[in-house]
């Protein structure tokens, strides 16, 4: 994809999220979420365009979209990985899990596959202590993971990919 | 509304910090990122004093907190020393080489940090208290810098770590920061003038003196500045070291009497507000 149409397309995003807000400074948090959701990433031009659209200044988007680890200025994968390493979790194998994950996607904590299909990341605690050891993909849950059954639930996204 | 500080009974505003009261009364308290021209905003930790009301007592930030009526407040108790000795201590391990972290550090006692990561002292001289942030903000509010990132990666930057418009080069951060994090560089000998923003990625274009020719402050400045204080720009075209020059050499050659020159000094000051107002107007 060329600049010009990468531009253009982050642009018409960034607009449909702020159409759907309130031009003030408090909706800030909500326009970032929702252009990361849609966009995978914050890129600056998105950034420069939000801090316009709702008069806040840039320094002041810039601080908070560095700020909270939902927000990412680099491109993620289309899914991400998140590996619960909490008590729990860690208690119950989330060292290997997260092993066979990144032997398997060939990638290391926080960093994208080569395909831009999975970001992976380790997390503190999922608060879903009781499935341990648990991972989360996007928003989908799952619970009592042994490396074996990887595979499968990775499957299931590289089909979805491919199809 | 009264409280009690260091066991003096003490009148104080509703809403008014201990640090404020503290101050008027001799009380001194140590501090880092206080500044009365920006807002505080407790983030050295060094202002704790130890607030008691009834049988509980706690450490609070100085700058922030409005005390209660008839709370008790102590700023020198061994608690309190005990968090400062610790806020100093790893204030002392990011910074060994500033000169004020090291003095208030050996006013309590502490010659060196138990903190340290092995890897040779740090060159690192900023506290990340925010005072060049909230100078930029709320004083000169031109929003150029902020804090970014957060935890061991927290820092000050300009949006996107790269030049920022918004900047003026008025230099408010590199005077206002306690530490001496920041500088700035000026280069005059350059075809076009330029102050460089070290530590903010940032290079602000500068002109020239009308009569000196020194290059001295930027365009955007003026522009701020004009603004501000309702001068026109051109009565800002001479540095200040050329206006003062200009102005004694005219009350030289013409000594006008004490309420003269009074009345002489209003009337210019009055004409130009009156000038730039009409200005504005029209």
């Amino acid at each position: 994809m060329n600049n010009y149409s990468e531009n253009a397309r982050v642009n018409s995003a960034v607009t449909g999220v702020l159409g759907r807000y309130p031009d003030e400074p408090a909706s800030l948090i909500g326009v970032l979420q929702d252009v990361q959701e849609e966009l995978h990433y914050l890129p600056r031009v998105a950034l420069e365009q939000i801090a316009h659209g709702l008069s806040v200044p840039r320094n002041q988007v810039y601080h908070v979209a560095t700020f909270f680890k939902a927000f990412s200025l680099t491109p993620r994968g289309r899914h991400t990985i998140h590996i619960c390493c909490g008590t729990a979790c860690h208690l119950k194998g989330a060292g290997m899990i997260a092993e066979a994950i990144q032997s398997t996607l060939k990638t290391g904590d926080g960093e994208t596959t080569e395909d831009g299909s999975f970001t992976v990341q380790t997390v503190r605690c999922l608060g879903c202590c009781s499935l341990a050891p648990a991972i989360m993909i996007d928003r989908e849950v799952y619970g009592e993971v042994v490396p074996r059954a990887l595979r499968r639930i990775l499957g299931k996204y590289w089909e979805a990919e491919s199809a | 509304m009264q409280f009690s500080l260091n066991g003096r009974n003490i009148a104080a505003e509703p809403g008014e910090t201990v640090l404020s009261v503290a101050r008027k009364n001799g009380v001194f308290i140590p501090t880092l990122c206080h500044h009365d021209a920006v807002s505080p905003s407790g983030a050295c930790r060094l202002c704790v004093v130890q607030v008691s009301s009834g049988e509980r007592s706690r450490i609070v930030s100085s700058c922030l907190y409005a005390p209660s009526e008839n709370d008790r407040v102590e700023t020198d108790t061994e608690r309190v020393r005990k968090v400062r000795r610790m806020v100093l201590e790893l204030l002392l391990a990011r910074c060994p080489t500033v000169e004020l972290i090291r003095d208030l550090a050996r006013a309590y006692g502490i010659q060196r940090s138990r903190f340290t990561d092995g890897a040779g002292p740090s060159e690192e001289r900023c506290v990340l208290c925010g005072l060049c942030v909230r100078v930029c903000d709320e004083v000169v509010g031109r929003h150029a810098i902020s804090h970014a990132k957060r935890g061991i990666q927290r820092k000050i930057t300009t949006a996107f770590d790269t030049q920022a418009d918004e900047c003026i080069g008025c230099g408010a951060c590199v005077r206002i920061c306690p530490t001496g994090a920041l500088h700035y560089e000026d280069l005059p000998e350059q075809k076009q003038p330029e102050r460089v923003m070290v530590e903010l990625h940032t290079r602000v274009p500068l002109v020239r003196c009308s009569d000196c020719g020194r290059a001295f402050a930027s365009p955007a400045l003026f522009e701020h500045v004009s603004k501000s204080v309702n001068v026109p720009p051109t009565t800002l075209a001479a540095c200040p070291a050329c206006r003062s020059k200009s102005f004694a050499a005219t009350a030289a050659q013409n000594p006008p009497s004490a309420p003269a020159f009074a009345r002489a000094h209003a009337r210019t000051y009055q004409s130009q507000l009156l000038a730039s107002i009409n200005e504005e107007s029209s």
